[in-house]
């Protein structure tokens, strides 16, 4: 069957790609471009439900419902792993500023109590 | 330890990763400062007394707004450490109690011996006092993050270790969770680094088991530690 040659390559690159980074222009104009073929697809796939049939039955699937399913399928792996990326990549920003935060906060303690960097020390003489 | 206290530790700062650590934290800082250390204590955005606890304690604090995990904390420390202190050392211990000072003064003057990287070691001396299960997974944990040519690890994800302000400057963690002791591991064991290991004990008390990492935890950081070798893989 087509279907099968199709669709294991299909799978594998729909994780590849939806693992990659998300910054490169490339890679958002592609996204873009493949975002608009999905929605004409869709229209088409409405105005001509047979289309579908004939597609269906050209790969070797029973079904054209089969084939939207399968196509479900590769797109719900793509955006699941391009929308965890792009979480860690904010996670990854939330991070830096969140230390950025606290080292300047932690800058002017650190220069206030003793600019040689010996507070503990003497502070903890005077405590004791 | 008679001799911790005569001792100058000027040499070294020791960086402590805090996080809803209450009850022990100002035990464990006391003890630390009390031995003439100097301290960071990263308070890793608790949302419980730790804070106050720090401040009571006399530790240096750099509080993080939000929790961010402990690889992101332990960084911050490690930031803070270049960027405040001239420390030539810098170490890394606990908050929860369950390393022991004595481990920590024997390893700093293993380091002063001219080592780049002391890690501390559950399974130097023989067996310790822990689960199979859990030793199984620590060796197997080991075994994973060994590479060629890099220092071979007998313990993995042991919080205890002391390293150089050159190698300090050399980590970038990118993991911000639990996994970024593999990935600090890895960094440590650089075959460019004269690395040796330490025997150390780790205390089992029920504070610190009831806190640590469950065991089912390992799979998530044995996972962590393999999607870490692709993407890493990836990025060469």
């Amino acid at each position: 069957m087509i279907i099968q040659l199709f669709l294991i390559p299909a799978v594998i690159l729909a994780v590849v790609l939806s693992l990659r980074s998300r910054q490169s222009l490339r890679g958002q104009a592609r996204r873009k471009i493949f975002a608009a073929i999905t929605v004409v697809a869709g229209v088409i796939a409405v105005i001509f439900p047979d289309l579908l049939q004939v597609i269906a039955d050209f790969v070797g699937v029973t079904r054209g419902v089969d084939l939207m399913l399968y196509a479900l399928v590769l797109i719900i792996i793509y955006v699941i792993g391009s929308t965890s990326v792009r979480f860690r990549e904010q996670e990854a920003r939330l991070v830096r500023l969140t230390r950025e935060l606290a080292l300047a906060e932690a800058e002017l303690h650190w220069t206030q109590q003793d600019p040689a960097g010996r507070s503990q020390s003497s502070r903890r003489t005077s405590r004791q | 330890m008679p001799d911790a206290v005569t001792t100058d530790y000027d040499d070294v700062v020791v960086i402590v990763r805090v996080f809803n650590e209450a009850p022990v934290v100002a035990g464990v800082l006391k003890e630390l400062l009390a031995a003439g250390l100097r301290v960071i204590a990263v308070d890793d955005g608790s949302t419980d007394a730790s804070a106050d606890e720090i401040d009571a304690a006399g530790a240096f604090r750099v509080s993080h707004p939000i929790n961010i995990g402990a690889g992101g904390a332990l960084q911050t420390g490690i930031e803070a450490a270049l960027r405040f202190t001239s420390a030539k050392f810098i170490a890394c211990f606990d908050a929860d109690g369950q390393h022991r000072l004595v481990d920590l003064i024997g390893m700093i003057q293993t380091i002063r011996q001219g080592y780049d990287v002391v890690m501390g070691s559950r399974f130097l001396d023989g067996q310790p006092d822990m689960g199979r299960t859990r030793r199984v997974l620590l060796k197997l944990a080991a075994r994973l993050t060994r590479r060629g040519g890099s220092f071979a690890l007998t313990d993995a994800h042991n919080g205890l270790r002391i390293f150089t302000r050159a190698v300090a400057g050399d980590i970038k963690l990118n993991h911000a969770g639990m996994a970024y002791a593999s990935e600090l591991e890895e960094v440590l064991t650089r075959s460019r680094y004269n690395v040796t290991e330490f025997p150390v004990q780790i205390v089992y008390t029920d504070y610190s088991l009831s806190k640590g990492q469950p065991l089912l935890n390992s799979v998530n950081i044995l996972t962590d530690i393999l999607a870490h070798r692709v993407s890493a893989r990836r990025q060469r």
